[in-house]
């Protein structure tokens, strides 16, 4: 079996896997109780006599939601395939447009975060297994970093350094008296409105990579072809190499994983810090059953998701030599 | 490698910002825009679906006439005035000299149009509307094919938006449906209104500039604000800090404004003392009517006078006293005219009035005969289930309070909780409840439309909207019908005392406490902002309310200084200061000193 054959099984696995996620998506929402559309016209408040009935008519014949559920689940796909997402039943505009508008936020706050917060941890992390004393006092940090509620850490960051301190601002994106533009004045705002919720992100995940790395350090230094490496008398600088590159794979799917996940992996942040990303969208879309656009924002996660593993699955082709025995082989 | 990592993310970076560049810098002078927010970001511009930008209807599209809620009046807007000519016939003048921003008059053809579109959109129905007819450039009028209802048909005066025709008869109505009006389709929304709208950034503002050629300005003052701008705050702790800072302007979020004005002295709301947000609508304690022993009036009487109001304003939300009726604040001129106070006098009843309600009880036959503190009723001790939902902590309190006021009585309540809309929205619509606590029946514009949602039940399927006690009175009935039909302000009157002598003497259901809406507002830059002293405006800065005064509010404010000469506003707003790399650096540094403990396995 060689690796396009590989490719192709690959391929064929993540499009079961797609068609399957994706419906899930679409049905899910649906099975939670309640009418999102009732709701929604209950909470206008101000209907005349009569007028009630006549608005969930409208809405409902706006969103296909009067027609058999086998025939809404048809104009889905068949919408999917033209690239329409629907019309968001909270924003009252099309999904699409949302989602596009939201997902660069994501992508610049959360890229960044995850690959440095992952080249940094790795390094801690590789450096406690190696070093006692470091280890002694740096590991309790990390544990702290990784175990406590993110929540009050990006609180305690926003009231400290935010408020209190005033080094830096604490909520949106940019300047509230700013438009987006390529000026300097912009990108001044952006990065200084950026810089916190990275480093929220950033120092966190760095404990939970700097734990995985420093215990698989250990894990391979104790491994017995380190032992055997040692009783020849190598240097301690080619044992870690080796040691370093086993105990780097687990990472890597760690960081696939974590890549995957980008698209909404920060709701928390965003909540704290009212940073316009997907999150905050998925978590009104999701109070308030607006099924389009919770169906959007999981497709983004689905295809991200998907996308990453997809990527790895090849990476892991070429780094671990495993696989690449798996199908050149077997 | 590493040094390729790190290029290759600044370049990424940069690319990303890159994307956001679609529209240019701008700078919006400080002392000539108003800030404000909402909870949800705005994205639509529709103005048929409401749209999620504040002013959308009211300031950029205009009514015939504008609702002021709070004084539940209707003042003459595009409409010069209208009246009924007969009692089908419903006319309309324009104002003279109404144009369109892009400077095309606007014409009774128009307004025509904009009602007939309503229609083919699905979004209303003008019940026995069957033509508009165009008189002249100025005159339309509605004929109607029977009886009209004549409150319903004031609400459509201040609802439906004048739309222009010469630009929306070459839209496909399916397609404006879902249409936001932004980006491109921007070009669409041309309005008659004091503002344009600039620009939308998704997702986080919007921003409209006002209109130089407004028609309005000769007949109403021209709006001071060259620039409003709505932000996307979502939660209630950012908004706060971002009114001490000077940096909203007005807005609807619950803020503790008595320490808001330790802190900041320009705050303002609608009273200047306790509760400071405006007291609008009653919330009614809701009986089910169906269900014995609430099925008996005097029953309910009883309860309704063992409730103290007193007590759940003082321990429970911010709110004040309400009386006996369901008319609110907001109805104050409706119920002079009535004379409400007479009739609470003649017919009603007093809060608090624990020894009546026993007696009442009593009489009822209603007794406690096995003296365990609870008054049985066929045989078994009443026992009611107040329902709410378990986010509404304002109801929760207020309901222990009630429980605690009706246990002297010798009723116990037993509070339910459960979601909005699977419980306890559910509950109330199923009847599947004894007690439960809403304003949604109150919240409304005329008083008219207060007893009829309260009050009018002919079947399961026709009954007013809030109505979820099911409470069903024939003549009560019959008076909403007449009610419905009479413009004649004297015959309304009498209507609706009668209604008022029955809403007294049957007690549908009891207000307990006077919700209050939030507003808050900041007197840094713009002063005048309406309040009890000068209702002018409604104080909701929610979107979708324009046309009910929020858009009068925002075109009475003005400068509080001289408009000075324009400074940059960033420098205002902006926290970010020489030291702003500092903390973060700080933090960097704490993480790297280890590394240079020398490395030793």
């Amino acid at each position: 079996m060689g690796f396009r054959r590989y490719l192709a099984r690959k391929t064929f696995v993540y499009a079961i896997t797609f068609l399957f996620a994706v419906t899930l998506n679409w049905l899910l929402p649906r099975l939670m109780p309640g009418n999102p559309i009732e709701a929604m016209i209950d909470s206008t408040l101000n209907l005349s006599p009569g007028e009630r009935e006549i608005l969930i008519k409208f809405y409902e014949e706006l969103y296909g939601l009067n027609e058999p559920l086998w025939q809404q689940f048809v104009n889905f796909w068949v919408r999917l395939f033209h690239g329409d997402l629907g019309y968001s039943l909270l924003y009252k505009a099309p999904v699409w447009d949302l989602i596009k508008h939201a997902l660069p936020y994501d992508i610049v706050l959360l890229l960044p975060a995850i690959a440095l917060s992952w080249i940094v941890g790795n390094w801690l992390g590789a450096i406690a297994g190696k070093n006692k004393r470091y280890d002694r006092y740096m590991m309790p940090l990390f544990y702290f970093l990784a175990s406590m509620p993110y929540f009050w850490f990006a609180m305690l960051l926003v009231y400290f350094i935010g408020v209190r301190a005033g080094w830096l601002p604490y909520q949106g994106a940019y300047d509230p008296s700013l438009l987006p533009s390529f000026s300097w004045e912009f990108i001044k705002s952006f990065i200084s409105h950026w810089i916190l919720p990275f480093l929220s992100l950033f120092i966190v995940m760095i404990g939970s990579w700097a734990i995985g790395m420093r215990n698989m350090i250990i894990y391979e230094l104790e491994a017995d072809y380190v032992r055997y490496l040692e009783s020849l008398g190598a240097s301690e600088k080619l044992m870690t190499k080796h040691a370093y590159r086993n105990a780097i794979l687990p990472q890597v799917t760690g960081l696939a994983l974590q890549l995957g996940l980008m698209v909404a992996g920060a709701i928390a942040t965003e909540i704290v810090f009212n940073y316009p990303g997907i999150g905050i969208l998925l978590m009104n879309a999701a109070l308030s059953q607006d099924y389009f656009l919770l169906q959007g924002a999981f497709l983004m996660v689905v295809i991200s998701v998907l996308a990453a593993n997809f990527i790895i699955d090849i990476v892991y082709a070429f780094i671990d030599p495993r696989v690449r025995t798996s199908y050149t082989e077997g | 490698m590493k040094r390729y990592l790190a290029l290759v993310l600044a370049a990424l970076l940069l690319v990303s910002i890159w994307s956001f560049a679609s529209v240019s810098a701008e700078d919006f002078p400080r002392s000539e825009t108003i800030y404000t927010a909402n909870s949800a970001p705005p994205t639509s511009a529709n103005p048929f679906q409401g749209g999620n930008i504040i002013g959308i209807d009211g300031l950029v599209f205009e009514p015939l006439f504008m609702l002021n809620f709070m004084t539940t009046e209707l003042k003459p807007w595009l409409a010069e005035y209208g009246k009924w000519v007969d009692s089908t016939t419903y006319e309309v003048k324009l104002r003279e000299g109404t144009t369109w921003q892009d400077g095309k008059p606007l014409t009774a053809e128009d307004v025509k149009f904009s009602f007939e579109y309503y229609e083919k959109l699905g979004l209303k129905k003008f019940d026995g509307l069957s033509e508009i007819k165009v008189v002249d450039d100025r005159t339309v009028r509605f004929i109607f094919s029977g009886q009209p209802n004549v409150w319903v048909w004031d609400q459509n005066l201040y609802s439906v938006l004048i739309i222009p025709k010469h630009i929306f008869e070459n839209l496909d109505p399916e397609k404006v449906k879902t249409m936001t009006f932004t980006g491109d389709d921007k070009k669409y929304l041309v309005g008659s209104g004091a503002y344009k709208l600039k620009e939308v950034v998704e997702q986080q503002k919007s921003i409209l500039e006002r209109n130089e050629d407004w028609w309005g300005a000769k007949y109403f003052n021209k709006p001071a604000a060259k620039y409003i701008i709505q932000l996307y705050v979502s939660s209630n702790d950012q908004a706060a800090n971002m009114f001490l800072k000077g940096d909203l302007d007005v807005a609807t979020y619950y803020l503790d404004i008595a320490e808001l004005k330790k802190q900041n002295p320009n705050i303002v709301s609608w009273l200047d003392k306790e509760p400071y947000f405006p007291p609008v609508v009653p919330v009614v304690l809701y009986f089910n009517t169906e269900k014995p022993p609430m099925n008996m009036p005097a029953f309910r009487k009883a309860i309704a006078m063992a409730i103290n109001p007193e007590q759940i304003v003082q321990q429970g939300p911010i709110s004040a006293v309400p009386d006996q009726t369901p008319l609110g604040p907001i109805m104050q001129g409706w119920k002079d005219k009535i004379g409400a106070n007479d009739l609470i006098n003649e017919y009603g009843w007093k809060y608090g009035d624990l020894q009546g309600a026993m007696k009442i009880l009593d009489q009822l036959g209603i007794k406690d005969t096995d003296g365990d503190g609870i008054r049985e009723y066929n045989g078994k001790p009443i026992e009611l289930h107040f329902v709410t939902c378990s986010g509404c902590s304002d109801w929760i309190q207020a309901g222990e309070i009630i429980a605690n006021q009706l246990k002297p009585l010798g009723i116990k309540v037993v509070i339910d909780k459960g979601d909005w809309t699977n419980f306890f929205m559910a509950k109330l619509n199923s009847g599947d409840f004894d007690l439960a606590l809403h304003w949604a029946g109150t919240f409304k514009p005329d008083p008219y439309s207060v007893y009829y949602n309260l009050m009018y039940y002919k079947n399961e399927t026709d009954k007013g909207g809030a109505n979820f006690g099911n409470y069903h009175n024939e003549r009560a009935n019959e008076l909403l019908q007449k009610l419905a039909a009479t413009p004649n302000a004297d015959e309304q009157i009498t209507y609706l005392k009668e209604l008022t002598q029955i809403w007294l003497q049957d007690v549908p259901a009891v207000p307990v406490y006077t919700g209050t809406v939030f507003y808050e507002a900041n007197t840094q830059y713009w002063k005048n902002w309406p309040n009890e002293k000068n209702p002018y405006g409604v104080p909701i800065f929610w979107p979708g309310f324009g046309t009910w005064g929020t858009a009068l509010a925002m075109l009475g404010v003005q400068p509080a200084q001289a408009p000075t000469t324009t400074t940059p506003s960033g420098t205002t707003t902006t926290t970010t200061s020489g030291g702003g790399i500092c903390g973060p650096a700080a933090l960097l540094l704490l993480a790297v000193v280890p590394l240079l403990v020398k490395r030793r396995r």
